[in-house]
């Protein structure tokens, strides 16, 4: 029978995995929401930024500085693809934008095989983030630590973003109904791009921070990009505070059940979507009639 | 020059033509009614001159500047500003957020205190959400959202649809009061009577034709066209 | 002629042409691809991809329902099939396949179940999601006979005993690439069935407008979770062969990368044709198998196809196999039709019944007050958010009669008819049809009973020709909400050809009745929208806006019709042409606000006060006269 403090210990690596989909998430399901574009390749821009992050990293020892590349690449990124491709799709059916990001995942993921090769790469840990930290009831990883630190300081400027600012007012207005923001004199056009822009550098920034971790390969970001799958049908789509509890709830599930059984700890995840989908198919904060 | 200049649009949906050659012009501290049956064209003719709909062929002029080709947006942002039938408030923002939304791109906005003096009932329910509100109080929000941008010329889209007679009273005094500080309007219109009584001119829409122009009072006395387009 | 053709399938006449042309391309493809660098253990792998692809075909390309989990069903197959054979406990190769073609639909009818919940955006997240969670499944809780991240080695070849000779087969042989593509075939043959079939026709409807489908009488749930199955079964089925042809099951049959595999191919090749995903896939593996032994660009194959594939969807959406099609259809249609012969007089409907002019005094007062009431409804409210729509409706027909339903815009009269026809679910209060409850028992149900309604937008299969429209009421009402007659010929099912053909004429679209409903004129798609109504045969006929947008002529012409439509019906119209609603009508009631304001003879609202105020905006009688 685990322990209290074994119990605890999970329920926090919950958290920290929890609150890292949770960001991943909510740029998925702010740009499914306001472009009504599933993208496909948003797992491909979480592995470029961590690839970004890793370059960088390698040059010139400095944690902030890959993250701030990572970040800012992927953000042009977003922009270029928004402009080049995503703005040919918006009058097509939703099935054919998945086709072509679905593509472009592709494109992304097998380009920076061509660079990087497809062996596993380590980016380093900050000296300030090495070593361990003893919370009283567990020892962890202090980078680990701080990165949940990091993580939801961000999705507090991300919430104060959306709900404070004037671009979050037209963002969350364009999600329901983008005619009308046109009809208001605001340039929908822009703001797509720019949530689009917005949205992958959420993706690519996660990577980043999340490159010390985990091993960075070519293919890492197919995991994430099914999982934050599963946290937005969970969480419902659009809905920002639903991405950060479909987050939460991902991440516990993961993490508490590998406490039992790992083997069934992914399993396990596409359970509770199931449950979701069969009792509330919305998703927990999604709207009806929404698809 | 006119403070709008609609010369031979016509429009379609998908490929359905929908107006024909349409022309009309609008002075400066004008209430123009357009009037006719269902599907006449009213609402198309709205969507053409806001640049929802593009005209295939035909200008529309704007305070002197041709805007037809442009994107809403666009529109917007030189005056213009339409008040949609279907009202579209944003539901998931509260009515204070409705307005600030509105008034954001707008240079030379109205304040909310202004507003809210003019819609009393709007101040009263400033922070519910844009889905609590009924039929009458999202009219008056669509209104006061597109009143906000402080905008040359307001297109009201069958304003009094669906509202109740107290509401619509409401609405025409608040829209006349409105006219006589100089706000010029397009207002298109089933309730015949409340457009007449607000309208300086009428235009006469039938199966996208402009087919009758003249003042209120000249179009009361045509019972021919007052029968053959708008009677039942 | 074959009936449901939309990318192409027209250019295949007569009855065997494309099933035959496909069995000789089959047959001399092993003495042509090889000189390209083809050998026999790719080409046995694309009869696999394409067998894996045509159930998806059916689900993507003919129903528009975009999977990413089909890899779930290709690992269950093939590793039940493995599983029994490696184990010996089912020592019949093709039992083994069977078994595990069969719980891979079982497999398929349980997360269809869960993921047809929703449409579009989300199904797509859904089925990929449920595909991972198959992928874990079969990794780790059920390693001990899936053999986890090894997969199961030692499947066995089949020995065929044909009586005559013994054929034992083996991997790369071409003996093998026979006994793949003899299979294919018949998957083949049985797809092209089905998509010929009613089942099939009801698919495609579904895919062009799914709200349609259901309001025309199909039990569209049924429909797309059965094709969802049957489209496991293909997956399961060429899973199954995998194992044999690889004497090994992967793993990696269960990953995304299958599922993206597939879906790619299908696109590249042609969703919709069925031999598309056959096409992309052989596409695929010859860039996969000769690429790779090209120095310098070897490890850019999957690059190039990744970007091929963009450039496709994004330029030619048809893919290969639908571009060519449509290229030919073009050709034929250059060849067949003159110009002009479309426009100049568009045909009119039928104004007049051959018997007798049929006058409106002739035909009005058919519906006596004691003829029994049809339809009714008590206390029907609608509330959207703080809007109320309609408010505590009482309203009552009797059976024959013609009703009219007015009011100004936003009173409430089509959320009204949405609730009748079961589109929307009433906030409070309850619908009576002959005697019966049918409050919120759905579109599909209600449309069965016999109750049908013409839009006020029209709602058609903008893609299908006006014929394919047609028959899509038609099989509901001859077949029922659902039915699995998926190997019958629908353009051998002569009653659903003639009643057709009869709407057609009536409605006088026979002219243009293998035109894609795109071509048609506005008047013309307004026909076919009432057409769509009327083909149910419906007992009580709602019209909502029937003469909106249209011309002088076309509008006499559709009064005249529904002149013709009220002996032996019930109608509802709801209607702004006061002259057309005055001289349909026998009753009217008048909504306003939401509410019922006024009922009675056109006489009677004629001559209310009320009504006067309500609806003509107070106007005085004089002003108006």
């Amino acid at each position: 029978m685990p322990n209290l403090s074994l119990f605890l210990a999970q329920l926090f690596n919950g958290l920290a995995l929890g609150t890292l989909l949770a960001l991943i998430s909510t740029g998925l399901t702010i740009i499914l929401g306001t472009l009504g574009v599933l993208n496909f390749a948003h797992g491909a821009l979480f592995m470029v930024g961590a690839y970004v992050g890793y370059t960088v990293m390698q040059a010139t020892h400095s944690f902030v500085l890959a993250v701030a590349c990572g970040a800012l690449f992927v953000l042009v990124l977003g922009v270029v693809i928004e402009r080049g491709l995503i703005r040919l799709y918006y009058e097509r059916p939703p099935e054919d934008q998945i086709l072509m990001t679905f593509g472009l995942s592709i494109v992304i993921v097998e380009t920076v095989r061509l660079i990087f090769t497809g062996i596993s790469q380590r980016m380093a840990v900050p000296d300030w983030g090495s070593g361990i930290f003893n919370l009283g009831f567990m020892i962890y990883p202090k980078y680990r630590l701080i990165v949940m630190i990091i993580v939801v300081v961000t999705l507090l400027v991300l919430y104060l973003v959306l709900y404070r600012t004037r671009l979050g007012l037209v963002v969350r207005a364009g999600i329901e109904d983008q005619r009308i923001v046109g009809m208001l004199g605001l340039n929908v056009q822009r703001t797509f791009m720019v949530v689009f822009g917005l949205g992958a550098m959420a993706a690519g920034y996660a990577g980043v921070i999340d490159a010390p971790i985990v091993s960075v390969t070519p293919d890492m970001g197919q995991t994430v990009l099914v999982e934050s799958f599963v946290v937005v049908v969970i969480g419902g789509l659009g809905s920002f505070p639903g991405a950060i509890l479909g987050g939460v709830i991902a991440g516990e599930i993961i993490s508490l059940t590998s406490m039992f059984n790992p083997a069934y700890s992914q399993v396990m995840l596409y359970f509770v979507m199931a449950l979701v989908l069969v009792l509330r198919p919305q998703g927990l904060f999604g709207q009806e009639g929404r698809e | 020059m006119s403070l709008l200049d609609v010369e031979g649009i016509n429009s379609f949906y998908g490929d359905s033509h929908i107006l024909f050659d349409l022309s009309m012009r609008v002075e400066r501290n004008e209430v123009v009614a357009l009037l006719g049956r269902n599907g006449a064209g009213k609402t198309t003719t709205l969507n053409s001159l806001m640049g929802v709909v593009r005209p295939r062929s035909g200008t529309v002029s704007f305070n002197g500047e041709p805007v037809h080709g442009r994107q809403p947006f666009e529109i917007a942002r030189r005056g213009m500003q339409l008040v949609p039938e279907e009202r579209r408030i944003i539901g998931a923002l509260t009515v204070h957020e409705n307005l600030k939304l509105a008034a954001l791109s707008a240079p030379d906005a109205w304040s909310f205190e202004r507003i809210y003096e003019t819609f009393p009932r709007l101040a009263e329910r400033r922070r519910s959400g844009g889905k609590d509100l009924s039929g009458g109080e999202q009219q008056m929000l669509a209104i006061a959202r597109a009143l906000i941008r402080n905008p040359k010329l307001i297109l009201l889209d069958e304003p009094f649809e669906g509202l109740a007679p107290l509401i619509v009273r409401d609405l025409v005094r608040i829209c006349g009061e409105l006219a006589a500080a100089g706000q010029t309007f397009v207002v298109v219109e089933q309730n015949v009577v409340a457009a007449l009584r607000l309208a300086t001119r009428c235009y006469v829409i039938n199966n996208g034709h402009n087919v009758y122009e003249g003042t209120p009072d000249e179009l009361r006395q045509n019972k021919d066209v007052m029968n053959r387009y708008l009677g039942v | 002629m074959s009936l449901f053709s939309r990318r192409g399938l027209s250019l295949l006449r007569g009855g065997w042409r494309i099933e035959f042309a496909v069995a000789v391309s089959l047959l001399l493809a092993p003495y042509i691809l090889p000189w390209i660098g083809f050998n026999a253990d790719t080409m046995a792998r694309i009869m696999i991809w394409g067998l894996f692809g045509l159930g998806f075909d059916l689900l993507f390309g003919y129903t528009g329902l975009l999977s990413f989990g089909q890899a779930a069903f290709f690992g269950v197959g093939g590793f039940v099939s493995a599983y029994l054979l490696v184990n010996g406990l089912v020592p019949n190769v093709f039992a083994a396949l069977l078994i595990g073609t069969l719980l891979a639909a079982v497999y398929g009818a349980l997360i269809g179940l869960l993921a047809l919940r929703r449409v579009g955006i989300y199904f797509a997240m859904i089925t990929l999601a449920f595909g991972e969670m198959s992928f874990f499944l079969e990794n780790s809780p059920l390693s001990a006979f899936t053999g986890g991240e090894n997969g199961l080695p030692g499947v066995p070849t089949p020995v065929l005993h044909l009586g005559f000779a013994t054929i034992a087969l083996k991997s790369g042989q071409w003996n093998m690439y026979g006994f793949m593509a003899v299979l294919f075939l018949i998957g083949f043959v049985i797809a092209r069935r089905i998509v010929k079939s009613p089942f099939g026709a009801v698919l495609l409807a579904i895919r062009e407008n799914t709200s349609r489908a259901r309001a025309c009488g199909h039990s569209v749930q049924k429909y797309k979770l059965t094709i969802f199955i049957v489209a496991a079964a293909y997956g399961g089925f060429a899973g199954g062969l995998l194992g044999i042809l690889q004497a090994y099951m992967p793993p990696d049959a269960f990953t995304l990368q299958t599922s993206g595999q597939l879906v790619m191919q299908t696109v590249i090749g042609g969703s919709g044709t069925l031999i598309g995903p056959l096409v992309g896939a052989t596409i695929w593996l010859y860039l996969r198998e000769v690429l790779q032994h090209i120095p310098d660009i070897g490890a850019l194959w999957k690059l190039i196809l990744g970007a091929v594939f963009v450039i496709l969807v994004t330029v030619f959406r048809r893919g290969i196999c639908g571009e060519i099609l449509r290229w030919g259809q073009r050709r034929e249609a250059l060849a067949t039709n003159s110009p002009g012969a479309t426009e100049v007089d568009p045909p009119r409907a039928r104004s007049r019944s051959p018997r007798e002019p049929a006058t409106p005094e002739a035909s009005r007062g058919s519906a006596t007050d004691d003829a029994p009431v049809i339809l009714e409804t008590r206390g029907l409210s609608k509330h959207f958010g703080g809007v109320h729509a309609v408010t505590e409706v009482n309203f009552s027909v009797r059976s024959g009669e013609v009703r009219a339903l007015i009011g100004p815009n936003g009173a409430g009269k089509s959320t009204f008819f949405k609730m009748l026809t079961g589109e929307h679910i009433p906030t409070a209060g309850e619908i009576y049809f002959r005697g019966d409850q049918i409050t919120a028992q759905g579109p599909t149900a209600v449309s069965q009973l016999g109750m049908s309604k013409s839009y006020q937008i029209n709602q058609l299969f903008a893609s299908l020709t006006v014929r394919q429209n047609l028959t899509i009421p038609v099989l509901a009402r001859q077949r029922g909400p659902f039915r699995l007659d998926m190997l019958r010929r629908l353009d051998r099912w002569g009653a659903v050809n003639r009643k057709v053909e009869e709407i057609m004429q009536l409605m006088g679209l026979a002219e243009r009745a293998d035109q894609p409903t795109s071509v048609l004129a506005y008047g013309e798609k307004r026909r076919l929208e009432i057409g769509l109504a009327l083909a149910m045969e419906p007992e009580v006929l709602l019209l909502d806006e029937p003469l909106a947008g249209m011309s002088p002529s076309e509008r006499a012409d559709t009064i005249a019709l529904l002149q013709e439509l009220r002996i032996g019906r019930t109608l509802v119209v709801v209607e702004h042409d006061m002259d057309a609603v005055f001289e349909l009508a026998e009753h009217i009631t008048v909504f306003y606000e939401g509410e019922k304001l006024a009922e009675g003879t056109p006489e009677d609202i004629k001559g209310n006060s009320q009504v006067q105020d309500a609806y003509l905006g107070g106007m005085d009688e004089d002003e108006l006269a």
